[in-house]
């Protein structure tokens, strides 16, 4: 019963914040002078335009926002291929890791928006996208292998070879399966990282299809409201594929002894 | 002893940003003369009338000191035109017109009014000729423009509507055009000159449609003044008529000088610049049936929203100051 | 016979930095198949050490180490191990953990289950095959580690302290348990603790280590029968003797 309660009060609660976030939005929107701010109901209504009809191209917020995913999905996967197994040798390998970091620190450090002029000259098509997407999803993924892969317990990487393990079964059966909790972060957040990336990434120029293009087309009209609608897509999306890898990480790990603050 | 300077030191550097917000602020330094801050678009002919103006120092002969800012399109320019950020700009007429129709009524945003014309004319669709032979050739292809909101991007849209064509439009940066088209990523584009001149001239492209063909004679750039400046600094305003209108005198009157500096600025090649002025025309009075026109196309094509067709008549009286251009 | 266990004159050096550490030198003895033998000595002694020369996991820096005739290689021979400290895969359940050494062994799958399970069940753990090791307590952990080393059907069976960390009642609880299979199945094992009680209780015989450089100090036959009862006079005088053989190590400064 209390339970009940508590979950009917922090529902109320979130409800609560919610409409006083849409009442202060429309206050600002009528009382602020500048044209350019949409109050909620024609941001709500250019919603429903472009699920319906399409943007003035034509184009559904579906098909945006698939677009847009399939980009990133795609970078997504070049990007964890190559993170997780790169970070699980640099993680057994200190040596090789210690070698390498003076490359790849500072290059971590360089914003995806950066490499954007490199990658016009460079390539064509859907493999800027991937490529800027990759730059986003690879450093976190490989970090926290990295990290993961270090954290492995000596005792049971030992236990495996009086086993008679080789290296190649303690890689895949102590080391990947240890580290996969942090493996599982770092592509939580690559993922993320790849999915803020993707407004950059098609500002490019290029296809006319894309949650980050409609942003700017409808900038360009000085239409607002579907900038808005654009960027609450956007970040709608980005929270469900978050919380959907989050709920993999709870399935996943249920063997994690889990420390309640 | 150790919290007073703690103290003291924030209230240091609180004033230190004070002191270096106003300098930035220009509150500090005395009023100097005014300097006018002039829009205008990457590499584009256009606008060809400002080159000339600062080229020939005229300016300087009005003492006038200005400041120039290059955006990749036109909508661009006019975001930054709206938010008071620029007092005068060379910018095509379709972004000019949705600017000011999305903040009439507000008394913060600036409105562009236009003072002089730009030129007339001046873009072409430029194609793959093994790929599109004829206009019906145009259907379902990949056509690049400048941008969303451009006059290029209303242009062919407005043609593919009366012509029942599909046509997937790939905005870019103008720049990014012909390399696009080089590697085969678009079918064509649709863009100001010097560009579609280029890929005729480097990558084999063939002119399709020069805007001529689409709307002839039409109004392509004009020169707008902020309604705000307009209303506080009307002598200045006078001066850069001044000067607009004696660049265009010059183009016409001497044309082989104007290509020279068309040259200079674009970096091209003289046969460049040759094919692409003979897509524009310059004249000191704009084109209103075709303004008009535009206005109506961009509420049709839903770019502009908050205008209806009864208005427009009273819309362009406000958009054009006659007692600096004539129709 | 052959010896399960054979070590002639073993040494053991580690470079640390300039200088070098000796942990063992000159190490003798044996141990006879189907034995149980413990090890005690003072910590830092190198016992762990030894039993690392043994599964071959380390070589000598010099002597001789055979096992059953062989040079150890964990690879060819088969090395039923128990660690001190937690040694479980938390990722895995209790049968996972069973299976474990199968898997690396090769089993095929269909039969890793069943000698999982008939070895969960010698330990007394039928029913907790699906709990996962942080479900279970310390004590049960350790008889999954056991249920694990034998489920290989070992050559050998080496334990490093194994029930150092359990509370008092629960390690003569696992002591009882440990001579129950030990006599089960007939296998040879090495056992290595710092509890001389413990010590007495399970060993046929008890080598005692100096301290470092160890070497064998002394070797004491327990001749009692099992069960054996902790109070009784011959136990406590065993005790006696080894503690004291124990304690002039740990005096010599």
């Amino acid at each position: 019963m209390r339970k009940l309660y508590l979950r009917m009060r922090s529902l109320l609660l979130a409800s609560t914040s919610v409409i006083i976030f849409f009442i202060l939005w429309e206050l600002a929107a009528l009382y602020l002078p500048s044209p350019y701010f949409p109050d909620p109901y024609s941001v709500l209504k250019a919603f429903i335009t472009i699920i319906t009809v399409g943007d003035i191209d034509g184009y559904t917020l579906a098909w945006h926002t698939l677009m847009s995913l399939e980009r990133v999905l795609l970078g997504f996967v070049v990007g964890s291929a190559t993170g997780v197994p790169i970070g699980i040798l640099l993680g057994i390998k200190p040596t090789l890791k210690n070698a390498v970091t003076p490359i790849i620190e500072p290059i971590r450090f360089i914003p995806p928006i950066a490499w954007i002029p490199l990658s016009i000259v460079l390539l064509i098509g859907m493999y800027r996208y991937i490529f800027l997407i990759w730059v986003g999803v690879f450093f976190p993924v490989l970090l926290d292998t990295i990290a993961g892969v270090k954290r492995t317990s000596i005792t049971l990487i030992q236990m495996a070879r009086t086993f008679g393990a080789d290296n190649k079964k303690i890689i895949t059966k102590i080391i990947f399966p240890g580290s996969l909790p942090e493996i599982m972060n770092g592509l939580r957040v690559g993922l993320g990282v790849g999915w803020m990336c993707i407004v950059a990434a098609e500002m490019i120029g290029g296809e006319p299809v894309g949650l980050g293009r409609l942003i700017l087309k409808y900038a360009n009209l000085l239409q607002i409201d579907t900038v808005i609608v654009g960027m609450i897509t956007i970040g709608l999306v980005g929270l469900a594929m978050n919380y959907f890898i989050l709920f993999l990480e709870k399935r996943l790990f249920r063997w994690r002894v889990e420390i309640k603050a | 002893m150790k919290k007073s300077i703690i103290v003291l030191s924030i209230i240091l550097i609180v004033a230190l940003g004070a002191v270096a917000g106003m300098y930035g602020a220009g509150l500090l330094t005395p009023t100097q003369k005014v300097k006018i801050r002039i829009g205008y678009l990457t590499g584009d002919l256009h606008h060809l009338a400002l080159h000339v103006a600062v080229a020939k120092n005229y300016f300087a002969q009005y003492g006038i000191e200005y400041e120039l800012y290059e955006y990749i399109n036109g909508p661009t320019l006019m975001q930054h035109f709206v938010m008071g950020e620029l007092d005068f700009a060379y910018v095509g007429t379709p972004p000019a017109l949705n600017a000011r129709a999305s903040g009439i009524g507000s008394n913060v945003t600036s409105l562009p009014v236009v003072i002089g014309s730009g030129n007339l004319e001046g873009s072409a669709l430029v194609v793959n000729q093994d790929i599109i032979k004829n206009i019906s050739d145009l259907n379902n292809k990949k056509i690049g423009t400048p941008g969303t909101g451009t006059i290029q991007d209303v242009l062919i849209s407005t043609y593919a509507k009366n012509n029942n064509l599909n046509i997937t439009k790939y905005p870019g940066r103008i720049s990014d055009l012909p390399v696009q088209y080089a590697r085969g990523e678009i079918d064509g584009f649709i863009g100001w000159e010097p560009y579609p001149s280029m890929a005729v001239y480097q990558n084999n492209a063939s002119i399709l449609l020069t805007s001529h063909d689409i709307m002839p004679n039409h109004q392509c750039c004009v020169l707008v003044v902020s309604d705000k400046f307009l209303a506080s600094n009307p002598e200045i305003v006078d001066k850069m008529v001044a000067i607009h209108r004696a660049a265009i005198d010059f183009i016409n009157t001497n044309p082989a000088e104007a290509k020279q500096i068309a040259m200079n600025v674009t970096k091209l090649p003289m046969p460049v610049i040759e094919l692409a002025f003979s897509h524009m025309s310059f004249s000191k009075s704009v084109n209103v049936d075709s303004i008009k026109a535009f206005l109506i196309d961009m509420i049709r094509l839903g770019i502009i929203r908050n205008i209806d067709i009864e208005q427009v008549d009273s819309f362009i009286n406000g958009f054009i100051n006659t007692k600096y251009v004539s129709g | 016979m052959e010896k399960a266990i054979l070590l002639e004159s073993v040494s053991k050096k580690y470079d640390v930095g300039s200088s070098s550490l000796e942990v063992i030198k000159d190490l003798t003895f044996d141990v006879n198949e189907n034995e149980f033998v413990c090890i005690v000595g003072p910590s830092g002694c190198g016992k762990t050490t030894l039993l690392r020369i043994i599964s071959g996991l380390e070589p000598p820096s010099s002597g001789r180490v055979l096992v059953f005739g062989r040079p150890p290689d964990p690879k060819r021979q088969r090395f039923g191990v128990i660690f001190q400290e937690d040694s479980l895969l938390p990722w895995r359940t209790v049968l996972g953990n069973v299976e474990f050494g199968l898997e690396i062994q090769d089993q095929k799958e269909a039969e890793r289950e069943k000698i999982a399970k008939t070895f969960l069940e010698l330990v007394g753990l039928q029913g907790f095959e699906n709990y996962y090791p942080h479900q279970i307590s310390g004590g049960m952990k350790k008889r999954v580690a056991i249920a694990r080393a034998l489920a290989i059907d070992p050559d050998l069976i080496l334990m490093d302290e194994p029930f150092a960390d359990l509370d008092a009642q629960t390690r003569s609880f696992m002591q009882r348990e440990l001579l129950n299979i030990w006599s089960k199945l007939n296998k040879t094992v090495l056992f290595i603790t710092h509890n001389v009680e413990e010590a007495v209780f399970l060993a046929q015989r008890v080598v005692v280590l100096t301290k470092r450089p160890s070497k064998v100090k002394q070797i004491i036959n327990i001749d009692l029968p099992y069960p054996r009862a902790r109070l009784s006079p011959p136990f406590i005088s065993y005790r006696e003797r080894i503690l004291t053989a124990f304690h002039e190590e740990l005096e010599v400064t």
